[in-house]
């Protein structure tokens, strides 16, 4: 008899116990392989966020929280846009780049989205210089907003979502995410109507992966009109420019807004790191119970299957077979449940990551092939390790004392 | 105030009787310091065109509604100008008032924090902007030097500033004058730049020299090139020739933090 056929025949030896046995070290595998994968891209997006968005400070309403720096204007509190000018003519260094925000919710062809007013910086730019001649002694740190005149470039709109700030807007111009371009079939030049008023679409936004994709950007003033609202807006976004100019600015507009609330990026991603260390030390306490649980079932299993079944070891080296047959019986049967059940729970694992993972962390999750090999490694050493204490007693059988017993 | 025709008296005297009286509504509208000339229906108009004319400021005190901050803002306000009626002229604009408009879409000043002042020199730049709260000394502050106000108006139109320091005892003028002009040729910035010549001798630039850390003693010309919203990025001692201004302004705009793109990390040079 082959070693192929006696390693399947045993396999399939106490079948239920095999079975538990599977399932746990999948069960395990694909737990840890789908905290794995979520933390990886929600580390990723944070750092990203940090990376793009450090420097920048969110002025909100007092009574506002959020966990999501994309969606800060996502609530129903609002401020006075009046803030937008007292930021603006105020002396401190650092607020060149503002972006006033108020949304709205619309239903355009049975579907929701956001429709979100900004204001463009040309309707502010000015007032930045109204601080009379104490502007030109502000230190020049090699990061300021050099602006040189001159004619925006078309293609500017597009970069709203990556400089968060929008130099140009018409009262009935409008700039759409990729997901509304997508669901409604529209495109550059074409007409759309919010609110009851039409709206000529001058951008499709590029895609990022942020809720930004699926909103609507219009001018701020015309959705105050539109919405029936005051001169109010959701949050003011100050694109920082480097941290350490961030550092001072959050005090000083602090005390400029008591009556807002001021946070800094490094605040807001604050929870989502939380939960990512969080994640990550669940991950290494399913890892200790996969080795803890999985190998102790593993092992007990095969102590069992072992004393079970120590006449047939007996009679088998009775007819020949060496202890090293024996070994590598157990142990290749201990290495197959470790690779299918390594590979399954990847499978699994990665699936369950890459579908709840973008609503549960709010990030997109792509699979990761390398933790594949990590699963297969961890899953085929548990399962060889629990299981070679056993396979080496059962190559130590003496055959003479199997017999005596029947 | 050597023309001041017989309305203005009585203009005046409602203006500095007013800190003695409440100050309704329809005083701070209708107080207006200086002669006015015809500008539409607009007050605040006719008397930035007659501040612009006779070379005086002009300051607005804009106010939404009459409520407390308004009026004791404003008594603050007719103080001050009542002490430089002189070198002034001074109005009160409600933002509700359709006469004026024009003057309120003009400064964009509808969703401002109020009471709001502005004010503006002689040659239509707004010297300061000062929201809800203000003392004497700060409107004192709104008076700048010629140079200033040149500088403040073209930073205020978006243009790029080449601030030209420059007097008999300094050298490399010439050299220095000459990579203004041909910089200013170039089609590419010619609309957008404006040359201000300035006199390191002139004592009532030493605060600007100040701010802008140029020694009014220099022994060469110095050249300085400003941007909106009005930072010098460049300071040229001695000779400069157009292209070592092309070059700066072409930094200033690719820079690793142009626009303020740099992240949390300072301003490093990044991708």
């Amino acid at each position: 008899m082959k070693l192929r056929t006696l390693v399947w025949r045993e396999l399939f030896e106490r079948k239920s116990q095999m079975f538990t046995c599977f399932l746990a070290i999948v069960l395990g595998i694909t737990t840890v392989v789908a905290i794995k994968n979520v933390t990886f891209y929600s580390e990723k997006a944070v750092a990203r966020e940090m990376d793009s968005l450090g420097a920048n400070v969110l002025v909100l309403p007092k009574s506002v929280t959020l966990q999501d720096y994309y969606s800060a204007d996502m609530h129903e509190e609002v401020i006075p846009e009046e803030y937008v000018m007292r930021l603006t003519m105020s002396s401190i260094q650092g607020v060149d780049n503002l972006s006033p925000k108020l949304c709205v919710p619309v239903e355009l062809q049975g579907k929701n989205f956001t429709l979100t007013g900004i204001l463009p910086k040309e309707e502010f730019r000015a007032k930045a210089a109204w601080g009379g001649v104490g502007i030109f002694a502000r230190p020049v740190q090699g990061c300021g907003t050099i602006d040189v005149g001159g004619e925006p470039k078309p293609e500017d709109n597009k970069t709203l979502v990556r400089k968060r700030v929008i130099e140009t807007l018409d009262t009935h111009e409008a700039l759409v995410g990729a997901d509304v371009a997508a669901a409604l079939g529209t495109k550059e030049d074409d007409s759309l109507t919010l609110l009851g008023e039409p709206f000529s679409i001058v951008a499709v936004l590029p895609q990022t992966g942020t809720i930004d994709d699926s909103r609507i950007f219009a001018h701020l003033h015309t959705v105050q009109r539109l919405s029936g609202k005051d001169a109010v807006v959701s949050c003011i976004e100050i694109v920082g420019c480097c941290e350490e100019i961030s550092a001072g600015l959050v005090d000083n507009v602090n005390k400029l807004l008591p009556d807002a609330k001021v946070v800094t990026v490094k605040q807001v991603v604050a929870t989502q790191q939380n939960v990512n260390h969080m994640m990550g030390r669940l991950s290494v306490i399913f890892l200790v119970i996969i080795v803890v649980v999985g190998g102790a079932g593993i092992a007990n299993y095969m102590y069992a299957n072992v004393f079970e079944r120590r006449r047939e070891i007996g009679t088998l080296m009775a007819l020949g077979a060496e202890s090293g047959l024996v070994l590598r019986i157990f142990l290749l049967k201990a290495l197959l449940l470790g690779l299918v059940g390594g590979i399954t729970g990847f499978v699994i694992g990665t699936t369950l990551a890459v579908t709840l993972g973008p609503k549960l962390a709010g990030v997109p999750v792509l699979p990761m092939p390398v933790l594949a090999l990590w699963a297969v490694g961890i899953s085929a050493g548990i399962t060889l390790l629990a299981s070679y204490f056993p396979a080496r007693r059962a190559a130590r059988l003496d055959p003479c004392a199997t017999f005596q017993e029947v | 105030m050597s023309r001041r025709e017989p309305t203005h008296a009585i203009i005046m005297a409602i203006v500095l009787l007013g800190p003695l009286m409440a100050v309704p509504g329809h005083v701070m509208a209708q107080a207006v310091q200086g002669r006015t000339v015809s500008s539409g229906t607009s007050k605040g108009l006719a008397a930035i065109d007659a501040g612009a004319r006779d070379g005086k400021y002009t300051f607005l005190f804009f106010w939404k509604e009459n409520d407390q901050s308004a009026q004791s803002m404003y008594q603050v306000f007719q103080s001050a100008m009542s002490k430089w009626s002189d070198s002034t002229y001074s109005i009160g604009i409600q933002l509700t008032d359709a006469n004026e408009k024009p003057v309120v879409d003009k400064f964009g000043v509808s969703r401002a924090p109020m009471p709001l002042v502005l004010a503006l020199a002689p040659n239509g730049a707004v010297t300061k902007g000062l929201p809800i709260k203000f003392d004497e000394n700060q409107l004192r502050q709104a008076f700048v030097s010629s140079c200033t106000a040149k500088c403040l108006k073209a930073i205020q139109d978006r243009k790029l500033v080449l601030l030209c320091v420059q007097s008999r005892r300094t050298q490399f003028n010439d050299a220095a004058w000459k990579g203004a002009r041909d910089f200013k040729a170039d089609a590419r910035f010619a609309g957008a730049t404006e040359i201000v010549p300035l006199n390191p001798d002139d004592p009532t630039e030493a605060a600007f020299l100040k701010d802008l850390q140029v020694d009014p003693r220099t022994p060469q010309a110095v050249t300085v090139l400003l941007a909106p919203p009005g930072q010098p990025i460049a300071k040229f001692v001695g000779a400069v020739s157009k292209d070592q201004i092309v070059g700066k302004v072409a930094s200033a705009q690719s820079g690793p933090c142009a626009n303020g793109q740099c992240g949390p990390g300072g301003c490093g040079p990044k991708k």
